[in-house]
């Protein structure tokens, strides 16, 4: 299957700057070295902890923070070549739904103005509205028909979200968390993209509404191939709706695989103490398990070596002295760990 | 080995508090180290009356751990704020029912009595750890204030004492640390300092309030078991308020199920996840995704949480409840259905019925 997106080897460095003079004392390293690719139509996951810089690969990939260096290519274009012009236009196909639905949404603005700006900013759907519509003597003479059409299409875009037309003119104050969720999407959508980036699209909600949430997601994806590049701390939503997954650990992919496989036979000791956190709700009185002591290094300075040898509960000498390779352990299940061979054996039982 | 000393001495220092006094009679007829009945807590606000809790009843024994289980705007928190007396009146008022603390009604007693219990007889811990800690003292002023507010000893016996709780709760090398700000620590570490300021005076009672939802899962699960030790060690009642099911299942004797400020199931833990009673925790339950099997659809609770200025007549989830049926309009109350399993619906057999059937 022909890949929509392919990133390769992504860098983002934020500069540390202090004094009065301001110099750069040292980097963040919130992503380094990033590849992956995902195929028209489907869903990759990026899973880690806060701080692994999973947003900031989301973001890069859109040029809404500049990458320090690395290629991004979509579609057959190089993105990070692109001029401002031509950038614009590609965002058009590229779009992203944030985790606050509220701070991405303008409180001023009404939902069907917020929605129709981007409509007629770029003239997309347009020529799509019905064109019988021009000769219908019942319009409002001071719209023009682009006006109108773009209206249309808010209206289809609010249904196509489970929401009704006439929310059109309400404020986003008005709506409840998983409505303003759907209004996010719908305005990811108004410009037909190829490509959604869904950053914890779904973490700031009650379960019952992000059952809703993800099924929606899915049945856009179905409707209009879609592709997603998932982005969440939870494993047990991300199973849900993806295809592959890359767990990132410290601005790395520490293990890549699609779903079933990753879940079925997690190899990297990072992956595996991540499904072990999982609470799973089945009660079996209270248990034992397996944890990762201490916290996630810091970004500035991270463990040379491979970079989960401070928490890792199977780590060695070697572990310390060379960022281990990612290697092919079965098709399309890449591992970067040298201990895959002790590891295989301490996977969590799933049941 | 020294700090084992340390404890226990601290430990007889405070062992018998003389607050509440404890009315032999009431503790009598009053078996449950906390019992909330019928309590009502409205607010007052500008577009009507908001009932955010309406008739809660609860209790929680020594040692027991209670989780109090509901989706944003059901009222758990409201209900854990009001057992210290946490919210300002007005806007809130105490409409009615008892908060018994050791037979005490904690609803009667002035702000100066208040300050007795909480932080010593019943502690509270938060989501969002800074929403409790001071940005402006160090970690360590903070722990010995809690000490020295509750407990006639010296600065240098609360800084030891202070040390010895953050030895406790994990943070390395804890002498540094007591000078250090909020700022300067990582968030699960936060977390930790404020565990520590809580448990400090050793409550009988810990009301906790969604305490690792803000975390990753792997400091949410070093947090969890780090309560775990601590309740066992202290021989102390928590009450959990969180929305994640699992954290329930791994942590919790019972549960309490809130929708629309009511409770509508109560449960020993094995009992609601093997055998939900109401329409509401079923739905939950078939919501989750899970890592045991991927399906092609999440079941789904329809609509949203009704607002509550505008609360349906009778039941209150029968607007989005696929069982409902004329008699719903009645307000279904919460009755037993299986040992120590109470819900509050009209169809409870039937619901139990259907969650085995869909096993």
């Amino acid at each position: 299957m022909e890949d929509i997106l392919i990133v390769e080897d992504l860098v983002k460095h934020y500069p540390i700057r202090k004094g009065v003079v301001p110099r750069t004392v040292g980097y963040v390293r919130a992503v380094d070295g990033v590849s992956f690719s995902i195929a028209r139509g489907k869903t990759l996951s990026l899973v880690g902890e806060s701080g692994c810089g999973k947003t900031t690969t989301g973001r890069a990939i859109l040029r809404l923070v500049e990458p320090t260096s690395g290629r991004v290519t979509f579609e057959g274009r190089d993105v990070f070549s692109l001029g401002e012009r031509e950038m614009r236009k590609l965002r058009r196909e590229m779009q992203i739904i944030f985790q606050d639905p509220y701070g991405s949404l303008n409180p001023r603005m009404t939902v069907g103005a917020m929605l129709e700006e981007p409509i007629l900013v770029h003239g997309i759907g347009l020529q799509e509205a019905n064109n019988d519509e021009s000769n219908d003597k019942t319009k409002t003479p001071t719209l023009t028909s682009r006006t109108r059409r773009a209206r249309q299409r808010v209206a289809e875009l609010l249904n196509l979200v489970g929401l009704s037309p006439e929310h059109a003119s309400r404020y986003p104050h008005e709506f409840s968390g998983g409505q303003r969720q759907r209004l996010g999407i719908a305005r990811a959508l108004a410009l037909q993209p190829k490509l959604i980036v869904c950053d914890e699209a779904v973490s700031a909600l009650d379960v019952s509404i992000q059952a809703q949430i993800l099924n929606l997601l899915r049945e856009l994806q179905e409707r209009f191939d879609l592709t997603y590049l998932f982005i969440a701390h939870d494993l047990s939503v991300v199973k849900h709706i993806s295809h592959s997954i890359a767990v990132m650990y410290l601005g790395e992919i520490v293990e890549e695989s699609d779903s079933e496989e990753i879940f079925a036979r997690p190899m990297h000791p990072y992956t595996q103490a991540l499904l072990a956190s999982i609470p799973i709700p089945v009660p079996r009185g209270k248990q034992e398990r397996v944890r990762l002591e201490g916290d996630v290094p810091t970004p500035i300075d991270p463990p040379a070596g491979c970079r989960f040898h401070t928490r890792c509960p199977i780590a060695i000498e070697e572990c310390k002295l060379a960022k281990p390779p990612m290697i092919e352990i079965s098709r399309g299940h890449r591992v970067a760990c040298i201990r895959t061979d002790v590891s295989a054996d301490l996977a969590p039982k799933i049941k | 080995m020294i700090s084992k000393i340390q404890i226990s001495n601290f430990k007889s220092q405070i062992s018998d508090q003389e607050f509440p006094a404890r009315d032999p009679q009431s503790s009598i007829l009053d078996p449950h180290l906390l019992h909330v009945s019928n309590l009502r807590v409205y607010f007052r606000t500008d577009s009507g009356l908001v009932q955010a809790v309406d008739g809660v009843s609860l209790e929680i024994d020594a040692g027991e751990t209670l989780g109090l289980v509901g989706e944003s705007g059901c009222g758990k928190s409201v209900t854990a704020y009001s057992i210290l007396k946490l919210l300002p009146v007005p806007p809130a008022e105490y409409a009615g029912g008892e908060i018994k603390f050791r037979g005490e009604n904690l609803l009667s007693l002035d702000e100066k009595a208040m300050r007795r219990v909480r932080g010593n007889l019943v502690s509270m811990i938060f989501q969002e750890p800074m929403s409790s800690l001071n940005p402006i003292m160090s970690i360590g002023a903070q722990i010995t204030e809690a000490i020295r507010e509750h407990r006639k000893v010296s600065r240098r016996e609360s800084r030891e004492i202070a040390i010895e709780m953050l030895r406790r709760v994990r943070i390395p090398s804890p002498e540094t640390r007591f000078d250090e700000y909020p700022h300067q620590l990582s968030g699960g570490m936060k977390q930790r300092a404020m565990i520590a300021m809580a448990l400090v005076c050793r409550p009988s009672l810990l009301i906790a309030d969604e305490p690792t939802t803000a975390l990753d899962v792997t400091i949410q699960a070093q947090i969890l078991e780090l309560l775990n030790e601590l309740q066992q060690e202290l021989n102390m009642s928590v009450l959990l308020i969180t929305h994640d099911l699992g954290v329930v299942a791994e942590t919790c004797d019972r549960v309490a199920v809130m929708y629309a400020g009511k409770i509508v199931e109560s449960a020993p833990v094995a009992s609601l996840f093997e055998t939900p009673r109401h329409p509401y925790t079923h739905g939950l339950f078939r919501s989750l995704p899970t890592l045991t099997e991927k399906k092609k659809q999440l079941a789904v609770i329809p609509g949203s949480v009704p607002s509550p200025l505008d609360f349906p007549s009778g039941c209150r989830f029968r607007t989005r409840c696929s069982m409902a049926q004329e008699v719903c309009r009645q307000e279904p109350l919460l009755r037993e259905i299986a040992p120590a399993h109470f819900a509050a619906c009209h169809f409870s057999e039937e619901v139990g019925t259907l969650a085995r059937g869909a096993e």
